[in-house]
């Protein structure tokens, strides 16, 4: 990971700290200041559909070229996505409790992010049935690919043509159109990369663990080979 | 392609179906005890089975069936056979293949269990769209179901898996279909259970391009 | 230990909302004070606690390199 890349993940994600807590924002009824959540829960849904896109990317080129480290990058992605999925789930539950009175709503777009989530684990669960690592990363790379088409109407279509309590729908204060041109767009969009570019950093160091992992592992299968020649 | 050869994949897929009649026993049998189950569970409660809760019931008891149904449609390739499939048809040509005959058995099986749903549990439908519901609704399971039996093989034909990756691929659809049908259930207009139907046909659409695109790699491997 | 993670983060899931359900009536509890700032610290801390439960199990993976 290139040392300008950290920098400047750290210092976008501290002005989206700072930004995220000082700067104006439209007052709004029912969502008052935690409309700054859409500096930290909203990008948790950007992040996780860039890194499923990222994955699916990964997982083509790993299809045409099959070299290891491609599918690497495709695993890893997904884990970070999820983890991203799940921190999303988890804070959106938090900010519905105190906006719209209870922690799950049955709203279209909780339910379809759970849905994306459930697609992306049964694709970590397929990986664990397969024992050869080759035909691992060919099966699990289709999979990713056709989890990624049914996942991207689910989240962007679907909920789109249905009521919805997220802002804009139903009755809810929209900062989506007006609002959000003024001042929020100066934090959100660095707040949208920053924590993307952090979620690829993440994924990264996790991609480098399995890389050392296995090269270890060839490393001592190849010892094991030399002590029995030796012998 | 060849449409010749694809229709004697159909057939032969068919014709294997029929001689070992009872893995198409055994569904009928799942189906038929699913709903009896249903029936023994409303009946005992004493309580009225509403419109609503009829039909998800419906659509879980057609689900399990899809998969139980599907996940066997690659498992009687065994590897030495599939190798021989690999000369003389192409992977697009056996997926058509596998998924006309798919369709085939899930409406034969879909009509079947539904008959015996609604023998059970009667409840008046008011509107014809209700059947275009369930027509599109077999439809679309075996559209999707045949590529995650493809990869539910390809992983050692393991049958938890099949469940697995195929109930969050199926969500979407499934959340269309039980609306479209409860709409259509409360003699909604025609126009709203229009739109789901056309929204569920693009996904049918989408999903089985990705299928054809990507079939052919997991052929291979 | 990504299952332990996993686990982790669906208990976190599972008693952040019923923990913050106890109060679910009243406007005058503490986190719907000062205008319900203080459920966007809880909106980031979740998000640092899941972030940082995630290092440490890659950070446990290096560990375990490091003992071979």
């Amino acid at each position: 990971m290139k040392k300008w890349y950290q920098i400047s993940t750290i210092l976008l994600l501290l002005y989206v700290i700072v930004g995220g807590f000082l700067m104006p924002v439209p007052r709004l009824p029912i969502v008052n200041e935690s409309i700054r959540n859409l500096y930290f829960h909203v990008p948790m849904w950007f992040g996780m559909t860039i890194l499923l896109a990222i994955s699916a990317y990964y997982s083509v080129q790993y299809l045409r070229k099959g070299t290891e480290s491609l599918d690497d990058h495709a695993v890893e992605s997904v884990n970070t996505a999820v983890l991203y999925g799940l921190l999303g789930l988890s804070t959106g539950a938090i900010w519905a409790n105190y906006t719209w009175g209870a922690p799950w709503n049955g709203d279209p777009q909780q339910t379809m992010a759970a849905i994306g989530i459930l697609i992306y684990v049964a694709y970590l669960v397929l990986r664990g049935a397969i024992n050869d690592p080759l035909r691992r990363a060919r099966v699990s790379a289709v999979y990713n690919l056709y989890a990624f088409a049914v996942f991207i109407p689910l989240i962007f279509v679907l909920p789109r043509y249905t009521d919805s309590l997220h802002p804009g729908k139903g009755g809810n204060p929209a900062f989506s159109q007006y609002d959000l041109d003024n001042t929020m767009r100066m934090v959100f969009y660095p707040a949208v990369i920053g924590w993307t570019m952090l979620a690829w950093w993440i994924t990264k160091l996790a991609v480098r663990v399995r890389q050392l992992k296995r090269k270890q592992e060839e490393i001592q299968a190849h010892r094991q080979i030399q002590i029995e020649e030796n012998t | 392609m060849s449409i010749r050869r694809v229709i004697a994949l159909i057939r032969k897929d068919l014709l294997l179906e029929w001689r070992q009649r009872y893995a198409l026993n055994g569904l009928l049998l799942y189906v038929s005890g699913a709903t009896l189950i249903i029936y023994i569970g409303i009946e005992q409660s004493g309580s009225e089975l509403l419109p609503a809760l009829w039909n998800v019931l419906w659509w879980i008891v057609a689900l399990f069936t899809a998969t139980n149904a599907m996940a066997k449609s690659f498992m009687q390739e065994e590897e030495e056979q599939q190798l021989y499939y690999y000369t003389i048809a192409t992977a697009h040509e056996i997926l058509l293949a596998k998924v006309v005959y798919n369709t085939l058995l899930m409406l034969i099986l879909g009509t079947v269990g539904f008959g015996l749903y609604y023998w059970f549990l009667p409840l008046p439908i008011p509107q014809a769209s209700f059947l275009l519901c369930l027509l599109l609704g077999f439809v679309s399971f075996a559209c999707s179901l045949t590529m995650i039996a493809a990869i539910a093989s390809k992983a050692g034909n393991n049958s938890v898996l099949m469940a697995v990756l195929s109930f969050p691929v199926l969500i979407p659809q499934l959340l269309m279909l039980t609306r479209a049908a409860s709409l259509s259930l409360m003699s909604a207009a025609w126009e709203l259970i229009q739109k789901e139907l056309i929204m569920l046909s693009l996904i049918n659409i989408i999903v089985l391009g990705v299928a054809f695109v990507l079939f052919p790699l997991l052929w291979r491997s | 230990m990504k299952r332990l993670f996993y686990s982790l983060c669906l208990w976190l899931f599972a008693v952040l909302p019923s923990w913050a359900q106890g109060n679910e009536v009243e406007m005058a509890d503490a986190l719907r004070a000062n205008g319900k700032i203080y459920v966007v610290v809880a909106v980031l801390a979740t998000i640092f606690l899941g972030i940082v439960l995630y290092l440490v199990s890659i950070d446990r993976k290096v560990k375990k390199l490091m003992k071979d």
